[in-house]
């Protein structure tokens, strides 16, 4: 297993290194950064010049790369470009930013494997009846909803259950706008109070999708397993329904869930991104836009590569998981 | 022709044969639609796209205030003169929606036509080829999904002057990657098959296997997954918009419509309720119609005699 593990992380580092020339490529076609102070009254070419020389853009890209690449890889993911702000450390911002999503990523994964994996297995263990019929078009309707539109729906009600809270002389609970810069302040129970309050509305937000997908391939996994011979055997030797289902059954149709869930982390991701925006928290989806919208290199480099590692991560995790809860699968 | 013997008459041999028993075997494509047309769902859902696709070209056609028109008063709530309301600049609703479905759907088609070209072509050769063409294409299918498609595009986009067409075709260049896995593994197992070896024995040339045997076997897989690409199409240019980097005015889509008017939900709902149910509407439909046409296309689908 470890050795595993370890030829598996070998392997993608070439992925990593190419996905990273291909990404320095793409983000260096993508725009100019002298752009902004070339179009700005009063500067002159000397001033464009000076900046092109400091930002290394008079080298040619792969020397460029090769520059960024090294100083990446001891530490130093440079400084940001967009001008008018702070040269702000981009290793600092990146991963401040991640820390913030990845704990809403994973907080959503989290409660949409928990009910996908419930309501899937409720669907198909009492299929054709009222429940599934409700679980599926619930999972059908919400598939085809943009990530937005359930963030924007959660937030207004949200701040209305806030207004019943102080209606009834409380303090406010959920709030709509991230986690505070500080960190959470007060006693423990203070903070888990507040911290839940942070957290909820995004989580749910961003749960709700992958919690649809999840709970058709859960229910799907488990009609399978349920009409598989094993199964049915295990009924003919006179086992309790309940203990088929469970130990025979759900043990093996766990298989997919799992393995999908933890595949999916890219696209999650990509529904934080929304969802931060939608609730305004200052984490990697307002990092990718403005690193956008004033075009920032180094800033979109440092984005690109972290969500990259995280990908390439549970991609592994994915493996491993498969290999334990099918025996049959080998690693090695 | 070659066979003179077997050819029919035209006037009297055809019409008659067929229909005389009613026991004449029905072509593949005859049986599939016919499995597609008793699939309620899928058909109510054909239905009620093409009557929303209609609906916004028609309806933009006739309706009496077009997207130019700023005379309404600012956020006037819905009445027969604006059944939808106006916008904050006083736009009619109604019209933009009619103009956003229009840019939504012409984008959503153009990205599930890109993704499925670019994914059939990679899928079938990889698969067919195997070998380095096949590591090579999988490896480009895994440096494509390792960062967020979404921010991809976003990035990808800049690079281009922004318009509707640059959206829909970046967008396209990077949701290929699900279909060509999907026809792959497709063509694997259909090239062990022995009419595929039965065609090698005969000297047939990789692209004519590759275009006229293995691509006609996977035509099931390409229908489903292309409609099912234009409904995550839909949603994936409604969500860049969204962030602000996708279209972007004078170009409209139902996403944009909706950024522009979230910020009303509280006061006025149905500026927000509006464009979202028709994306709603759209990317429900269209998968409803995907899932007929996976159930049209199985061959183990025995419910409707064939």
């Amino acid at each position: 297993m470890v050795r595993y593990i370890i030829r598996r992380l070998l392997v993608s580092i070439p992925i990593l290194g190419i996905g990273s020339f291909l990404a320095y490529l793409m983000v260096a076609s993508a725009g100019d950064p002298l752009a902004e102070l070339r179009g700005r009254p009063g500067s002159t070419e000397a001033d464009v010049q000076n900046l092109a020389i400091e930002l290394g853009l008079d080298k040619p890209i792969l020397a460029r790369y090769w520059d960024w690449l090294t100083s990446f890889l001891s530490g130093d993911w440079g400084t940001s470009v967009a001008l008018g702000q702070a040269r702000a450390d981009v290793f600092d911002r990146v991963t401040t930013a991640f820390g913030t999503t990845f704990k809403l990523v994973l907080g959503a994964e989290v409660l949409a494997v928990t009910l996908g994996i419930a309501v899937g297995v409720l669907a198909a263990v009492k299929q054709y009846s009222i429940f599934d019929y409700l679980a599926t078009s619930t999972a059908f309707v919400m598939f085809s909803m943009p990530v937005f539109c359930v963030a924007i729906v959660v937030k207004t009600y949200g701040i209305q259950f806030n207004n019943v809270l102080t209606g009834m002389g409380m303090d406010r609970w959920l709030t709509t706008a991230g986690p505070p810069v500080g960190g959470f302040k007060g006693d423990v129970f203070d903070q888990v109070w507040r911290y839940t309050g942070t957290f909820l509305l995004p989580t749910i937000a961003l749960g709700a999708i992958s919690f649809a997908a999840y709970s058709r391939f859960q229910r799907a996994a488990m009609l399978e397993t349920l009409s598989s011979d094993y199964v049915r055997t295990a009924h003919a030797k006179g086992l309790r329904p309940m203990r088929v289902i469970f130990r025979h059954a759900f043990r093996n149709a766990l298989i997919p869930v799992t393995t999908l869930a933890a595949l999916n982390i890219g696209a999650v991701f990509s529904g934080a991104i929304i969802t931060e925006t939608v609730f305004g928290w200052n984490g990697m989806g307002k990092l990718l836009v403005s690193a956008v919208q004033q075009f920032d290199p180094p800033m979109l480099m440092g984005w690109l590569m972290i969500t990259a590692i995280l990908v390439v991560v549970f991609n592994l995790v994915a493996d491993i998981l498969y290999g334990i809860l099918d025996p049959r699968i080998r690693l090695g | 022709m070659a066979n003179p013997q077997i050819t029919e008459t035209p006037a009297a041999g055809a019409a008659s044969s067929s229909y005389e028993f009613g026991t004449g075997a029905r072509k593949q494509w005859q049986t599939i639609l016919r499995r597609f047309t008793r699939h309620r769902l899928a058909m109510v859902s054909l239905i009620v796209l093409v009557l929303l696709t209609l609906g916004a070209v028609v309806g933009a056609a006739f309706w009496k205030y077009d997207v130019t028109y700023t005379g309404g008063s600012s956020f006037a709530p819905p009445s027969a003169e604006h059944p939808l309301g106006t916008s904050q600049i006083g736009k009619d609703m109604l019209a933009l929606i009619f103009q956003g479905t229009q840019y939504s759907l012409l984008i959503a088609l153009v990205v599930a036509f890109m993704a499925t070209i670019i994914g059939v072509v990679l899928g079938a050769v990889a698969g067919f080829l195997r070998g380095a063409v096949d590591t090579f294409v999988m490896r480009l299918v895994d440096l494509f999904l390792i960062v967020p498609q979404l921010a991809l595009v976003a990035i990808a986009a800049r690079a281009f002057p922004s318009s509707w067409f640059t959206v829909a075709i970046v967008l396209g260049l990077f949701s290929w990657m699900q279909v060509a896995r999907i026809n792959r593994g497709q063509t694997l197992s259909l090239s062990e098959r022995e009419f595929i070896e039965a065609a090698k024995a005969l000297g047939a040339s990789n692209s004519r296997i590759i275009f006229k045997h293995i691509l006609p076997n996977l035509t099931g897989i390409i229908t489903v997954n292309a409609t099912l690409a234009v409904a995550t199409a839909v949603l994936s240019e409604a969500a860049l918009s969204f962030i602000g980097l996708g279209v972007k005015p004078p170009d409209t889509s139902l996403g944009l419509i909706i950024i522009e008017n979230y910020s009303q939900f509280q006061d006025r709902p149905w500026l927000f309720y509006a464009p979202f149910v028709v994306i709603v509407l759209i990317s429900l439909t269209i998968n409803f119609i995907g899932d007929g046409l996976r159930d049209a296309f199985d061959p183990r689908q025995t419910k409707v005699r064939a």
